[in-house]
């Protein structure tokens, strides 16, 4: 068996990876924040069998924390984040047990730690913008954030 | 970093780790079959093979652009418009 790390050395690596492929791919085109080869070399063809929207949760939660991270006046509110991740978790989870179930568990959790390293990136490199985009996120009221 | 964390250990707690340390072997399994690995190795290497085959994309709406495979959408300007992600994939 392969000894456990500490969790927050998982992440930490996730995290490492995320930005190192930020770094290694520029962006598609200039006028685009989206770091697409980055997100092509993450997002595999063996990606674990999630649901579309549950992929697009993760990436809400993810991106709300990058957020948080690196514009003033958004504040993560636990609670709702902490749902948002339980709602999450539990549906790619649903209907496994045992070994299929941690192994999922862990996918998921990979995949969130990359995906918020590649938030990070993309707003870290055109904060204005991003940080404006988000504002306009806020702004929509159909829209139920995941920040105070 | 330390609120998502929380956030996300709250999470993760109440929905499956009931075997925290068999969780963690998972993880450190994933990341040794190459689930992150098999990404840096790609991104990192000195030939290519990146071919773009996911930028297929579509616009919901003027000045928006989604993406199937990373189930997200941007303003077409580049920013990630998590309202947009939100009506189309997980609504």
């Amino acid at each position: 068996m392969i000894e456990a790390p500490a969790p927050h050395r998982a992440a930490t690596a996730c995290l490492a990876a995320a930005l190192a492929l930020a770094l290694a791919a520029p962006p598609a085109a200039a006028q685009s924040q989206r770091l697409a080869a980055a997100w092509e070399a993450l997002i595999s063809e063996e990606e674990p069998d999630i649901a579309p929207a549950e992929i697009a949760k993760l990436n809400t939660i993810a991106y709300h924390a990058a957020v948080a991270r690196l514009c003033e006046g958004f504040d993560l509110d636990v609670e709702k984040i902490a749902a948002a991740s339980n709602e999450a978790v539990a549906a790619a989870v649903a209907g496994l047990e045992g070994e299929a179930l941690l192994a999922r568990h862990a996918d998921v959790l990979i995949s969130l730690g990359a995906t918020h390293g590649l938030f990070l990136a993309e707003g870290s490199l055109h904060p204005e913008a991003f940080c404006a985009a988000a504002a306009e996120t806020r702004d929509d009221p159909e829209f139920a954030d995941l920040w105070r | 970093m330390r609120r998502m964390t929380t956030a996300l250990i709250a999470g993760a707690t109440v929905a499956t780790l009931a075997q925290p340390a068999a969780a963690n072997s998972d993880v450190a399994a994933a990341l040794a079959a190459g689930v992150v690995g098999a990404a840096i190795g790609a991104s990192l290497a000195d030939h290519p093979h990146h071919t773009h085959r996911h930028d297929a994309h579509f616009s919901p709406a003027p000045g928006i652009e989604c993406y199937d495979y990373q189930r997200a959408c941007y303003h077409a300007d580049g920013g990630f418009a998590n309202n947009w992600t939100w009506r189309v994939y997980d609504r």
